[in-house]
């Protein structure tokens, strides 16, 4: 494009100067001199070279040289300089560089003026820096970044640069728009039914090779199970399976494991490795995500609802921002909080720059299997994403707000039903409430209006006392000296709350009372046994109109007012708390004298009791004086109304109409951040200013977020960017899930770098396979369980693992699926199976993670070993694997030493690693010997006294098939030895023979 | 899996076989790390292929020659975790002693943010001169100063970070962003293990606990776990996870059950010859075997004399600890353990070198547990002729200001604009120092260096051009040294 651009500037003098200097047309091409050239090519194409050539000569040529030397269509003196064979072959003068005599290259004797009939570039002579920088690379053997090659017409598409947008790049595979696709014809009667088996057959065809024969029963539904839900069928399962003669008895082995809940969580935790799932955020303080479990949770549900695809992404990239957005979509945007986060970094823009740079990273690879981060410092080196493609996708994200500890990412997830009918509640209350006043103030009017006349002593010849609106009746011990308290430590008589109890005997001390140290404390009297009790008399002119206890307690206290218990606290408190407690009052409080008593005990540690009372003076507390003189003020009648409207209003204002707030880990928006190009990735470096926009190879139009999308703070840019993932209008969303259904079925994707379609990612094997399949995910409304059915149904999925002498001599890797490949079980589904072999699986489901037993010496590595993991119920360590907490600087270690996913990258394979430590582990881990016990009795109690019968249990658990006598003879060989040679109980032996079962490769591996 | 060799076909810049790798990880990449030791033993002849089919299989972890002629075989990284004061221990700062308790203009940035001015602490220790170098060493390390002719001293290191959690990172992986393999990894995937009894990479703790991100620091990243550090107790009965037999199940129990296992696992091999993931199962448990009596036996110190322990301070009980852990470096050097990582110090606050508080007491404390061991690591290896070959670096995440961190007392904040590392052996010269601070220590005025330049060096001494060794994920070549590259510390190699 750029070539096109420059030959469209080049002005006309420029043309005839050239033509003047190259008049004379001399071809040097050898045919051996372009193959020795080409070799040499790839010897020289080292990274730093290459770096170099990128960043210091390619744009020094492009500025100077392309112009005349890079056109398609006609090149100065034929000469092209925008590839490296270009210069070796040279031009009209020759070639253009002496690879044996770099000081000898015609082109470096023409940009350096030397010869007036040759001097490059015409119009002016480079600087001299430009030309010492372009003779060391002469002399480094003009070393060229084949990416950024570019060549002429005569050339085939596919030697276009690949990291620009050009004809090559559109057409690529992965990049090209959808199309339907048909499936070959096959004439074969088996495998023309399904178009899977179709593409496989006719590729195994043309290669002469035959598709494998099917895999017996036993070893399909093992397949079956383990591939679905992530563990293996019991043996009745089997059995029936067997024996289901009936045409359809694979398909409903599938749709029952389909209809599973275990389906969710095996596939679910799928999706969590490609989102890089973790509950801490790493780095010093490794934190904590709180209630980011529900995202797992989320994650699982919409598995098992088969949640279609595309709204799967929706939710989880915008579902704050939806329309019809509800607890599950907002909770789904936990997506977004999922990363490493540094709490304390040393550059804080940079910092943010990374966490977003992490949100973008995963989305691209997870969603579109492109690896946008790579060109984050620069245009990427192989695939058509410019930078400027990769600050535009950042611009989507750049509002969220920054990730914070705690509940800082808490975002209420109520469902909207229970607020509707909350906030109905609370109006039909306050419209109560209001109808209630209504007819209860004339009432408390008149009688106020009564009072006043006829008890002037009351002071309340206004209608209503005038007082201090916060007044302390009773000075807690923060206030000046604190007051004088009746206390004793031995126990008083049963009355000694009442207001006449003589309490004359008792000790006189400052408050407060406790032992010094304790937090929040303020102690002027010393308390150190176990129980006290304290007394306090106080006066009130008027009775106020509310009550404040302002109280310090630890541990437990009761406290009285006027002899009535006013309120009971448990516990202890690190500082103090005010209650409201003017309703329990009321009917005790009186004029005059008042006596507030408490009683508090205490079982260890700090100690420490004191109490204040505070009290608004400026009110009435007409029901108080309508107690009194109601009857003389308004008459029995009247009275009996007010006390039942009072009633009334009472119980109206007590409900309590509550609406318990849920809340999620979930994105949130908060301010509009302008997003720029940053050169070198660096922040300080601003270029350009970009909005939000799709990689330029995958759609050209601008984006524009419509005027209805904003929800709140959220801008509703992310739900533009959802809407177009999740749309099918680009290919890359189906494919890229399409793939990876694929890939854990058959253990490889169709495209093996599942998360890496572009140049250099693996080609797929069968692209038009891929196509189909991702035309039937659209096409089944993006229904994951559609897709999976339609896979297990294909006899290619059905085909048995065993070798073939002349398949595995021509395709050894089996890209041509002439089989199924056998594979180990993950991570998890290991430590599944052994609970569930041995009966001890737990299949609760959801809910806060669980901590499995962790060796101390593996506690030992973490910088606070006795913090550094939970504690769990053995009901709850015996969960499924999906639902242990995930901690990055503390890696469950059985399950890394399986080749547990890594947290801080998404990860789309795992790898399967053969160590002496897995070895070690299997053999000697606490949770292997005490699952071969637990094996041992389970067998043992099945069969008691039955040794033969045992053994062959356990080798059916573990194998899932019936063992051959030889088999079983051999265990009980074992058992017999041990007992015999080294003297082991029989209890023990059947331990030892248990570990060996699950350690059995057939345990651990599918075929 | 190693780019080393060149492999032209379908690759980028003529170089890696990124392709090959992919095919192996697409493929459900079995790293087989004992297909090759099984290889040599005759255990599977021909068997063993690479997922592309073609090319017989690399075992990740089987012995590797480097590219290039390598002056050191082995690494040992003492990680003196927290950031001791380079001012207080080998770059002396003369001009700082009378400015005790003056107020002066310095930018730093520690834990306490960016700050213009701060109260200075004169250095707490007297320096003396040692060796034929004439080197100035702080009175904290008097056995240790015997050896400053052995060594070159970095002073004007400096990292990105000056918080312990990302620095952390960067002076194991070169990255403060987490995920990417340590340095030890990369070793291991350069190198592989010369001894398939022991693992190649090994870290040794603090008895208080790890450092801050615990396993992040000796994580292998996205590289498989093959790669990873095993984490080994000097002092302990079990020094690797797992090794003992449980429920006292005897060696002689443990024989017979393997051997039974095996006719299992070989029955149900003969069906599936091709698998050669399920022959190194098989294998595995023999290695498993072995490694249950090398790894003790690497930890056993009965054989060695009375006068080596002592040399090691184990005489001592503040020395003894680290001790151990030096003399098991020495040992799994001979065994052939490719990269060693002893940490001093754990936990948080005063545990390691971190002295925000009383810097006396905190660094009387780590470099008294400290110096005697070093220094008789180096006097051992140097007299068994192994220090040409063994590379020792010592240091920690960064180095401390020239400042206090708060109004009273002598604690020093942290500081990555300038501190002090060093080398010796494994081709680096001795009795060199190489740039400096400002005359407060506050950071490098000459011939900066970056970590980078550091693991730039420790490859460059194991046989490797730094900006060559690369793992392609993600789309790029990585490389420890990032992907700009980085030059190795010439002035220190010898």
């Amino acid at each position: 494009m750029s070539v096109l651009f420059f030959l469209v500037r080049l002005g006309v003098t420029q043309m005839a100067m050239v033509l003047k200097y190259f008049g004379s047309k001399t071809v040097i091409v050898l045919g051996c001199l372009v193959m020795g050239l080409s070799g040499l090519a790839a010897q020289l194409s080292d990274a730093a070279k290459v770096e170099f050539f990128d960043s210091k000569v390619f744009p020094v040529l492009k500025e100077n040289c392309f112009k005349c030397h890079g056109a398609r269509e006609k090149l100065k003196g034929n000469l092209r300089l925008t590839n490296r064979a270009g210069l070796l072959e040279g031009g009209d003068s020759g070639a253009a560089i002496h690879l044996l005599k770099p000081e000898k290259s015609l082109m470096l004797t023409m940009i350096s003026w030397k010869d007036e009939d040759h001097e490059m570039p015409p119009k002016e002579k480079l600087p001299d820096e430009q030309i010492a920088l372009l003779t060391e690379w002469v002399k480094l053997g003009a070393p060229f970044n084949p990416a950024k090659e570019i060549h002429g017409n005569g050339l085939a598409v596919d030697k276009l640069p690949t990291n620009e947008i050009n004809e090559r790049t559109t057409s690529a595979w992965a990049f090209k728009a959808a199309e339907p696709v048909v499936a070959p014809k096959v004439d074969d009667a088996a495998w023309k039914a399904s178009g899977i088996d179709a593409f496989v057959y006719s590729r195994l065809r043309e290669a002469g090779l035959k598709p494998n024969s099917p895999a017996s029963r036993g070893v399909l539904i093992r397949r079956a199970y383990y591939d679905l839900i992530g563990l293996s069928p019991t043996d009745v399962e089997v059995r029936a399976f067997i024996d289901d003669k009936s045409p359809d008895a694979f398909e409903k082995v599938i749709d029952r494991l389909l209809a599973s809940d275990r389906y969710g969580e095996k596939w679910g935790r799928h999706w969590l490795d490609l989102v890089r799932f973790a509950e801490t955020n790493g780095y010093e303080r490794d934190s904590r995500k709180d209630l980011i479990w529900k995202y797992r949770d989320y994650v699982i549900r919409a598995f098992n609802q088969d949640k279609p695809y595309n709204r799967f992404i929706m939710e989880q990239l915008a579902g704050d921002e939806l329309p019809d957005r509800d607890a599950d979509s907002i909770t789904a945007t936990g997506f977004y909080r999922l990363g490493i986060w540094d709490d304390e970094p040393a550059d804080r823009e940079l910092a943010r720059y990374n966490y977003l740079d992490d949100i973008l990273r995963t989305t691209g690879e997870t969603f579109l299997g492109m690896t946008i981060g790579c060109a984050r410092c620069h245009d990427h080196k192989i695939d058509p994403i410019s930078q400027k493609d990769y600050y535009s996708m950042l611009s989507f994200f750049s509002d969220i707000s920054p990730h914070g500890k705690g509940n800082r990412n808490h975002v209420p997830i109520s469902d909207p039903d229970d607020k509707a009918a909350h906030e109905r509640a609370v109006t039909d209350k306050q419209a109560r409430e209001a109808s209630l006043r209504a007819r209860l103030t004339p009432l408390e009017e008149e009688f106020i209006a009564g009072l006043a006349k006829r008890r002037p002593e009351l002071k309340l010849s206004t209608g209503l006392a005038k007082g201090k609106k916060d007044a302390w009746v009773v000075p807690d011990a923060n206030r000046g000296k604190g007051i004088r308290w009746e206390f004793t430590y031995t126990q008083p008589p049963d009355n000694w709350f009442e207001i006449a109890f003589d309490d004359s005997k008792w000790r006189k001390g400052r408050s407060g009372f406790g032992s010094p140290g304790t937090p929040g404390s303020k102690v002027r009297t010393p308390w150190h046994s176990s129980d006290i009790w304290l007394r306090r008399d106080f006066r009130f002119d008027t009775i106020p109109g509310k009550l404040t206890l302002k109280i310090h307690h630890d541990e437990d206290a009761e406290v009285y007012l006027n002899g009535k218990q006013i309120k009971t606290f448990k516990g202890f408190l690190k500082q103090y708390t005010e209650i409201d407690v003017t309703n329990e009052c009321l009917d005790v409080l009186q004029t005059g004298r008042n006596t507030l008593a408490i009683h508090c005990k205490q079982t260890g540690g700090g100690q420490y009791i004191d109490a204040g009372l505070l009290v608004d003076q400026s009110t009435t507390p007409v029901p108080v004086l309508a107690a009194k003189y109601g009857g003389e003020i308004l008459g029995e009648a009247k009275l009996a109304q007010y006390s039942k409207l009072r009633d009334e209003l009472a119980k109206v204002q007590s409900t309590k109409l509550t609406l318990k707030t849920e809340y999620a880990m979930a994105v949130a928006e908060d301010a509009r951040r302008k997003m720029w190009i940053l050169r070198r990735g660096l922040p300080v470096l601003k270029g350009e200013e970009v909005g939000p926009a799709f990689p330029s190879i995958l759609a050209d139009s601008p984006v524009l977020v419509p005027d209805d999308y904003p929800v709140g703070k959220a801008s509703g840019k992310r739900r533009v960017l959802a809407e177009w993932l999740s749309s099918g209008s680009n290919p890359m969303t189906a494919r890229v899930m399409a793939n990876r259904l694929w890939q854990h079925h058959f253990g490889r994707g169709i495209v093996r770098s599942s998360n890496n379609f572009g140049f250099i990612g693996e080609k797929p094997t069968h692209p038009d396979l891929l196509n189909w399949l991702a035309n039937e995910l659209v096409a089944g409304g993006w229904k994951l369980k559609r897709v999976h059915k339609l896979i297990m149904m294909s006899n290619t999925y059905r085909m048995s693992s065993s070798a073939s002498e002349i398949a595995l001599a021509r395709d050894p890797n089996n890209d041509l699926m002439w089989r199924h490949d056998m594979r180990r079980l993950s991570a998890e589904e290991i430590r599944d199976s052994i609970l569930n072999v041995t009966g001890q699986l737990n299949l609760k489901m959801g809910g806060p993670s669980i901590y499995t037993e962790v060796p101390r010496d593996v506690l030992a590595t973490a910088s606070r070993p006795g913090a550094a993991w939970g504690k769990s119920s053995e009901e709850d360590r015996n969960r499924r694997s999906v639902y242990i907490f995930v901690k990055r600087s503390l890696n469950e270690p059985f399950l890394s030493a399986f080749d547990w996913a890594d947290t801080d990258n998404t990860c789309d394979v795992r790898f399967v690693t053969t160590v002496p430590t897995q070895t070690l582990t299997l053999l000697n881990s606490k949770f292997l010997n005490d699952s071969a016990e637990s094996l041992a009795n389970r067998l043992v109690k099945a069969t008691p006294g039955d040794a033969r019968a045992q053994v062959t249990a356990a080798l059916q658990l573990t194998t899932n098939r019936k063992p051959t006598a030889r088999e079983v003879d051999d265990g009980l060989e074992l058992i017999q030895s041990l007992k015999a040679k080294t003297e082991l109980d029989g209890n023990l032996a059947m331990q030892r023979f248990c570990l060996l079962a699950l350690n059995l490769n057939e345990f651990l591996y599918l075929d | 899996m190693n780019n080393m060799n060149d492999k032209p076909r379908n690759t980028f810049c003529g170089r890696t076989s990124r392709r090959e790798f992919l095919h192996q990880v697409g493929g459900g990449f079995t790293s087989l790390a004992l297909t090759g030791m099984m290889a040599r033993d005759g255990f599977i002849r021909n068997q063993a292929m690479a997922a592309d089919g073609n090319t017989p299989w690399a075992n990740p972890l089987a012995q590797k020659n480097p590219p290039l002629p390598a002056k050191a075989k082995n690494v040992i990284f003492l990680f003196m975790y927290g950031g001791p004061s380079h001012m207080d221990t080998f770059e002396y700062k003369p001009e700082l002693y009378p400015l005790d308790g003056k107020t002066i203009d310095v930018k730093t940035f520690g834990r306490g943010g960016k700050k213009n001015k701060g109260r200075v602490v004169g250095p707490k220790w007297q320096f003396k001169q040692y060796g034929q170098c004439g080197k100035y060493v702080s009175d904290l390390f008097p056995n240790l100063a015997q050896h400053v002719d052995k060594i070159s001293f970095l002073h004007s290191m400096t990292a990105d970070s000056p918080i312990h959690g990302s620095a952390m990172l960067m002076m194991n992986s070169g990255s403060v962003l987490s995920g990417r393999p340590s340095m030890g990894s990369w070793v291991n995937y350069g190198l592989g293990s010369v001894n398939e009894n022991l693992p190649g990479y090994v870290v040794m703790l603090d008895r208080t606990g790890g450092p801050i991100s615990g396993a992040k620091n000796w994580t292998s990243g996205y590289m498989p776990a093959a790669y990873q550090g095993v984490v080994m107790n000097a002092s302990g009965s079990t020094p690797i996870l797992d090794l003992k037999n449980a429920r006292n199940m005897t060696r002689e129990q443990q024989r017979m059950l393997i051997d039974k296992l095996n006719k299992y696992n070989n029955r149900h091999l003969s069906e599936r010859v091709d698998n050669s993931a399920l022959a190194a199962r098989i294998s595995s448990y023999e290695l498993a075997y072995n490694m249950q009596m090398s790894a003790p036996e690497a930890v056993d110190f009965d054989s060695e004399p009375e006068h080596v322990k002592k040399l090691y301070g184990f005489d001592n009980d503040r020395t003894q600890d680290f001790g151990r852990k030096c003399l098991l470096a020495r040992r799994l050097v001979e065994r052939g353990v490719r990269y060693i990582q002893i940490y001093s110090g754990g936990n948080h606050n005063d545990a390691n070198w971190d002295a925000h508080g009383d810097l006396e007491k905190n660094h009387n404390y780590h470099a008294g547990n400290t110096d005697k061991p070093i220094a008789g690591l180096l006097e051992d290896l140097k007299q068994r002729g192994m220090l040409d070959e063994t590379l020792i670096i010592w240091g920690g995440e960064f180095g401390r200001q020239p400042t206090a961190e708060y109004a009273k007392g002598t604690g020093r904040d942290h500081n990555s604009y300038g501190f002090t590392m060093w080398m010796a052996g494994g081709g680096i010269k001795g009795g060199v120092s190489v740039g400096k601070t400002d005359e407060l220590g506050s950071a490098a005025v000459e011939k900066p260096f970056h970590v980078k330049h550091l693991h730039a060096t420790v490859l460059k001494q194991l046989g490797f051009d730094p900006n060559e060794l690369s793992y392609f994920y993600r789309g790029l070549d990585q490389r420890l040294v990032g992907v700009e590259g980085a030059e190795p510390i010439h002035e220190i190699i010898a």
